[in-house]
């Protein structure tokens, strides 16, 4: 009896999966299915607030669910490596940005961004260059020229080493030719409180969380490191303008995992464009403070090429070691 | 400010669905909060996706209802079975448990309701006049200052470890090892991680807590073979008596202060807030000396220190944009999944409903009495569960629990390894509170004495030039060495036997 029991089920477990495998199979009508997204990041985080209202518009437009998981760890390495070796059958997606490429100059274990296929990019973020609004700079060359005059004495709030904020730092303080004391903390919010607090003079991170103190006067913009002037703050000039020919931020987007079928990632691609065109997604996503910019596949691979070499330029022509032991 | 703002938020009190909402955050809360291994964070996280589709006040009311009642929740499990549902029920541990040996499990959740509706009442009030004036201090403390904190919640290890002293510093000191797990917080230098992305973060504290506190109870009630003997619980006297709470109210007041205060500096929150609150009872409370054997001061004081913490820790994530914990951190995502961007534009423009905000955390501290003083016959039947189905679902808990922080298995493995090492403590006497409390306030001590170098330029005088760094370091002196310094103003009359007693409750 026991043994006709454990046929049974061993038979109806094998059935089902068949029955799965086949499904998958089929795919004369990419998504049939539900599309699962990782998200390498905490549930209320940047990318998990960014990335829930598009994937619910795709549900409508796609017509299957996308499932949401968030898997942190690592600053995004966790997941990034489960994206990695996760079966490329276009049902399984997820999301990356600038930390998945820079993980590998700080983490003994990192993602590689060739083992994904990148889908779109939908929001960028551009650095600032932000002080205390008590602070006596009114503009960047005054800030400079005082860096210049005190090397080394300007406290510079980041995101913690070899984070994008620190990245942002690295560089701008290269191209301009100061030396700043680059003072860690654990994430952009905090980063920001030590500046309000006037624990540090400066801070590079990205606009979205400084706006609302610079809105409420209580920080000051001297410079945006994005490529144009930002909508919203028509009287702060790009480092560009000022003559320090770099652009610096952070991006997000969708990824797959390698050798997902072209056509699928178009599909998908698609779908995300018209999703970012839609006034309401934009209006959200300007409102949290993000940037929404939509760049296809190629556009995309564009824009994490850049980011690469920025960070090879970083280490291997400045010199900048993210790890001292 | 001007008060019509305040009332502008008002007219949700017509809202009929903020009520129900907050009710079942309430309810849901200290369901989550006191099953073993479901922590409020977890809790929390879970439920954020639900309230997409909701309105952001009536979201909103649920989520703090949830916050609210997790938290209190937590202490219900600590109460009854010895295992803290949250971080911040630890301290409760030590005396309600020992109440609940005693048969008088419900007096120990009357006393934490009570004491954790006072706590949360006192904090909204702060929260809803003050909260601009206490982010505004909250600002100025810097690294220095962070490391004074932490400092003092090391120096409290010491006093409150039940027990051997000495047991409870090589508890803390092993705690501090743990939490040196991961990329270093300054330099990214990986120690410890042993090829593991899983490591890069550090070993997270709350799978280890769950698995010293629930897995190795467990573990510790199968071996002893005390599943066969059940306390039997008098359940006459929940309510406790106007007599005790005009007795504690000084000391539920002293602890709600320390609670709103810590809960308000961004990182530190409730767990250290309930335990420098036991701690400060034990030094000066009026029951100082049977703090440990089973007195409600020692539930009266940590719990109004952790339910005062949810609304201290709402101030700087409402007012600068910053959340003081975890928990706040997960709520803050659901703000922003709402289209609102706390900080201080939300607190200037978005007035009616940050008011709402203090409406639905008022409403969340009276559901949280009302169902905790009504459920408390009920909770404490509980324990008359069959160890045969308490235990298992026990360990399912845990294993679910740890599973669903951050949808990870490796964290399962801490759970285990934690919990059977936990076991093996509990063998030898040794008290587990010491661990978590070094692994959570060792990295916040670490990385801040660096900080505070950095920013000093290497001087360590700066620890004694910032007046409130300062103030703070005497702090952990008189706590280390006060009880020396009174010895040698008074003759000592009686013997100190703590190495004597083999008493580990924890």
């Amino acid at each position: 009896m026991k043994r006709i029991m454990v046929i049974a089920i061993a038979l109806t477990l094998s059935l089902s999966f068949g029955l799965y495998a086949e499904g998958s199979q089929d795919d004369a009508s990419y998504p049939s299915k539900d599309v699962k997204v990782i998200i390498p990041w905490s549930v209320g985080g940047m990318t998990d607030v960014l990335t829930r209202p598009i994937t619910s518009w795709m549900e409508d437009y796609l017509g299957v669910n996308f499932i949401v998981e968030n898997k942190p760890g690592g600053g995004g390495v966790v997941g990034s490596l489960l994206i990695e070796n996760s079966k490329n059958d276009g049902y399984i997606i997820g999301t990356t940005s600038m930390s998945t490429i820079s993980a590998k100059y700080i983490s003994p274990v990192y993602p590689d961004i060739k083992k994904v296929e990148l889908i779109s990019q939908v929001i960028t973020i551009p650095a600032t260059v932000t002080v205390n609004a008590d602070s006596p700079w009114q503009t960047l060359e005054e800030y400079i020229d005082y860096c210049k005059a005190n090397p080394g004495k300007v406290k510079n709030s980041n995101s913690g080493n070899g984070a994008s904020a620190h990245i942002y730092a690295e560089i701008f303080a290269a191209e301009a030719g100061i030396e700043l004391n680059h003072i860690p903390y654990a994430g952009y919010a905090e980063g920001v409180t030590a500046l309000l607090g006037g624990h540090v003079d400066s801070t590079n991170i990205p606009l979205p969380d400084v706006a609302q103190h610079v809105e409420s006067g209580q920080l000051r913009l001297l410079a945006i490191a994005s490529a144009e002037r930002h909508p919203d703050y028509p009287d702060v000039p790009t480092l560009r303008e000022l003559g320090y020919d770099v652009v610096l931020g952070n991006y997000s987007g969708f990824v797959a995992p390698a050798g997902t079928d072209p056509e699928k990632i178009r599909i998908l691609d698609e779908a995300i464009g018209k999703c970012m065109e839609d006034p309401a997604i934009r209006t959200f996503l300007l409102e949290a403070g993000y940037q929404p910019l939509y760049s296809n596949h190629e556009e995309f691979a564009g824009v994490v090429k850049a980011a690469e070499e920025q960070l090879e330029y970083l280490v291997n022509d400045l010199g900048v070691e993210f790890v001292d032991d | 400010m001007s008060f019509d703002l305040y009332l502008a938020g008002l007219q949700y009190f017509a809202n009929p669905m903020m009520f129900v909402t907050s009710f079942f955050g309430v309810l849901v809360g200290i369901i989550f909060g006191s099953l073993p291994g479901l922590t409020s964070t977890m809790t929390i996280a879970v439920f954020i996706p639900f309230t997409f589709g909701l309105s952001p006040v009536v979201s909103f009311a649920f989520l703090l209802g949830l916050y609210t009642g997790a938290v209190y929740g937590g202490s219900i499990s600590a109460i009854l079975i010895n295992i803290p549902g949250t971080p911040s029920s630890i301290a409760t541990s030590f005396d309600g448990y020992p109440l609940c040996q005693q048969g008088r499990a419900g007096e120990a959740i009357g006393i934490s309701t009570v004491s954790s509706g006072l706590g949360g009442f006192f904090s909204v009030i702060v929260l809803s006049i003050a909260a601009p004036l206490i982010a505004s201090i909250a600002l100025k403390f810097s690294a220095e200052e962070y490391v004074g904190i932490a400092l003092i919640g090391l120096s409290v290890i010491a006093i409150i470890s039940p027990g051997s002293t000495v047991k409870g510093l090589i508890g803390g000191v092993l705690g501090l090892i743990l939490g040196t797990v991961g990329l270093d917080p300054i330099s990214s230098y990986p120690r410890m991680v042993f090829g593991k992305a899983e490591l890069l973060d550090g070993i997270d504290s709350i799978p280890v807590m769950i698995g010293v506190y629930g897995i190795a109870e467990m573990f510790n009630q199968i071996a002893k073979d005390e599943h066969r003997t059940v306390i039997a619980q008098k359940l006459e006297k929940i309510l406790p008596s106007m007599k005790d709470v005009r007795r504690l109210i000084p000391s539920i007041f002293r602890s709600s202060l320390i609670g709103t205060m810590i809960g308000a500096i961004p990182a530190a929150g409730g767990s250290i807030a309930s335990l420098v609150a036991y701690g400060q009872e034990k030094k000066f409370g009026r029951n100082r000396d049977k703090l440990g054997t089973g007195v409600i001061d020692g539930v009266a004081a940590p719990e109004a220190a952790n339910n005062a913490s949810t609304g201290g820790a709402l101030i700087p994530m409402m007012t600068l944009g910053v959340p003081g914990d975890p928990m706040t951190a997960v709520l803050m995502g659901g703000l922003i999944i709402q289209g609102l961007r706390p900080g201080p534009i939300l607190f200037q423009q978005q007035m009616p409903f940050v008011s709402s905000i203090f409406i639905s955390l008022l409403l969340s501290v009276v559901f949280m009495v009302i169902i905790g003083l009504s459920g408390a016959r009920i909770f404490s039947r509980l324990i008359t569960v069959k160890k045969s189905i308490l235990i298992p679902a026990v360990f399912i808990f845990c294993l679910v629990g740890s599973y669903a922080i951050n949808n990870s298995l490796f964290d399962v493995f801490v759970l285990i390894i934690a919990g059977t090492i936990g076991f093996l403590l509990k063998q030898i006497h040794f008290s587990v509170a010491p661990i978590i409390l070094g692994m959570i306030l060792g990295p916040l001590f670490e990385t801040n004495l660096r900080r505070s170098l950095m920013l000093s330029e290497g001087s360590w005088s700066t620890f004694v030039t910032r007046p409130i760094s300062l103030l703070f370091l005497i702090t952990v002196v008189l706590i280390l060495a006060g009880p020396s310094l009174l010895k040698l103003v008074k003759k000592p009359k009686v013997q100190c036997e703590d190495e004597e007693t083999d008493d580990v409750r924890i």
